[in-house]
């Protein structure tokens, strides 16, 4: 399987998006969008998590016995996440504190260990690098797009700089995780009507 | 060796956990003291915090040295009391958890040399959702708590839910407005506080009592 590698990004990005095609990783898509400034460090961590897990997986691929690859798998994505997270407390320590949990829960990620499963235990390092690249690009991409929307309405900023004035009234169903359900939803339809126009 | 072969599969495991753990340790031990050195900031901050000094402008740094200056630390029974003094009144801070409405709450309380009034109070450490319940850590809310009268005897202090304007200023009422939208956070907050008071108060006065 020798895929081009403009076509990785597009099919990682858009037409097999692992947010709002495949419905994966929805858990931290509620849990962690409600400001801006904390969504993108959990994207740079998953998106680091996938790529470089996919390609450590890769290269042992030829090594790995089948019945302890998801082992493997799942050894790998601690690893990465473990250090992203010492790295975190060491240099970003209140962003460490508001994300909480979730960083150690990238591990259970289904988007990580899906991309190990499904594609760098098949292809070379390099083409798995690039597909868990792209898979967190795309989960980033949905993730910015609803926590944008969700901090302008819930809290009436934009990385915690206030945009509108004192008497913006915040919709405080906005900052519930629970709201991140109707965006994702209304995210989902426009994408789909995008795609099924292009195709 | 066969590569599904049992033998090869316990080895293949041993060395990759061996290779994957001590490169761990070896990261871990390169943050390990920047991770305490933040952990033991964040808390002083909240310190500095609750006894009424202004800490919204220091750095890390700053933070360490001002509590290396000004406060003491009395240690007894298991019990641990960081002492000060702010316009030449006695504050006696200390740390109490609790739980809020998702998870623990880690509080720092002071009370100044009268036992009848608070100096103030922080938080440094809580799981609430931001936004709502996490409007703990704004500083509209905490300011209320600035020397605050207490009442005589439990509930020390109310939170008041029924009121348009945000913030109860006034240090001679025994009263702050709780967080709209976060009734179950205030509530914890509330009974957090009160329960604190309730359990220290009797402790401090006896020891540094009149």
């Amino acid at each position: 399987m020798n895929e081009k590698v403009g076509n990785v990004f597009k099919r990682t990005i858009f037409f097999e998006n692992p947010v709002i095609i495949q419905i994966l990783g929805i858990c931290s898509t509620l849990a962690v969008t409600n400001k801006l400034l904390n969504t993108l460090i959990m994207c740079i961590g998953l998106t680091m998590t996938t790529s470089l897990s996919s390609l450590s997986v890769s290269l042992m691929r030829k090594m790995i016995p089948r019945k302890v690859r998801m082992i493997v798998e799942v050894f790998s994505i601690a690893f990465y996440v473990i250090i992203f997270d010492l790295f975190l407390k060491a240099y970003l320590p209140e962003i460490s504190v508001a994300l909480g949990p979730y960083v150690g829960l990238i591990i259970t990620n289904c988007i990580v260990m899906g991309r190990t499963e499904a594609y760098a235990l098949a292809n070379s390092p390099m083409m798995s690098f690039l597909d868990g690249l792209g898979s967190g690009l795309g989960y980033s991409l949905i993730l910015l797009i609803v926590a944008t929307i969700r901090e302008i309405l819930g809290f009436g900023s934009l990385f915690g700089f206030r945009i509108f004035g004192e008497n913006f009234v915040s919709w405080t169903i906005m900052v519930m995780p629970a709201s991140a359900f109707f965006v994702l939803a209304v995210i989902l339809w426009i994408f789909k009507a995008m795609m099924i126009k292009k195709r | 060796m066969k590569k599904e072969s049992a033998v090869y599969t316990i080895l293949f495991m041993v060395v990759l956990s061996l290779v994957l753990s001590s490169v761990l340790g070896f990261v871990s031990s390169f943050t390990k003291e920047r991770i305490e050195v933040n952990l033991t900031a964040i808390r002083a901050k909240a310190i500095l915090e609750a006894v009424g000094m202004n800490v919204d402008e220091m750095d890390l740094r700053e933070i360490e040295k001002t509590f290396r200056e000004k406060i003491q630390i009395d240690e007894f029974d298991g019990r641990r009391v960081y002492l000060t003094s702010v316009d030449g009144r006695r504050i006696y801070a200390f740390e109490y958890t609790g739980s809020g409405l998702w998870g623990l709450i880690l509080a720092v309380i002071a009370l100044d040399e009268s036992f009848e009034r608070l100096a103030g109070i922080s938080f440094v450490r809580h799981s609430e959702t931001p936004g709502l319940g996490g409007r703990i850590d704004e500083n509209w809310f905490k300011k209320q708590f600035s020397r605050k009268k207490l009442a005589s005897s439990y509930p020390y202090l109310t939170f008041a839910t029924n009121v348009a304007k945000p913030g109860n200023y006034d240090p001679e009422d025994p009263t702050v407005d709780a967080i709209t939208g976060a009734t179950g956070t205030s509530k914890a907050v509330e009974r957090l506080v009160n329960e604190a008071i309730k359990q220290w108060k009797p402790i401090l006065m006896d020891r540094y009592g009149r």
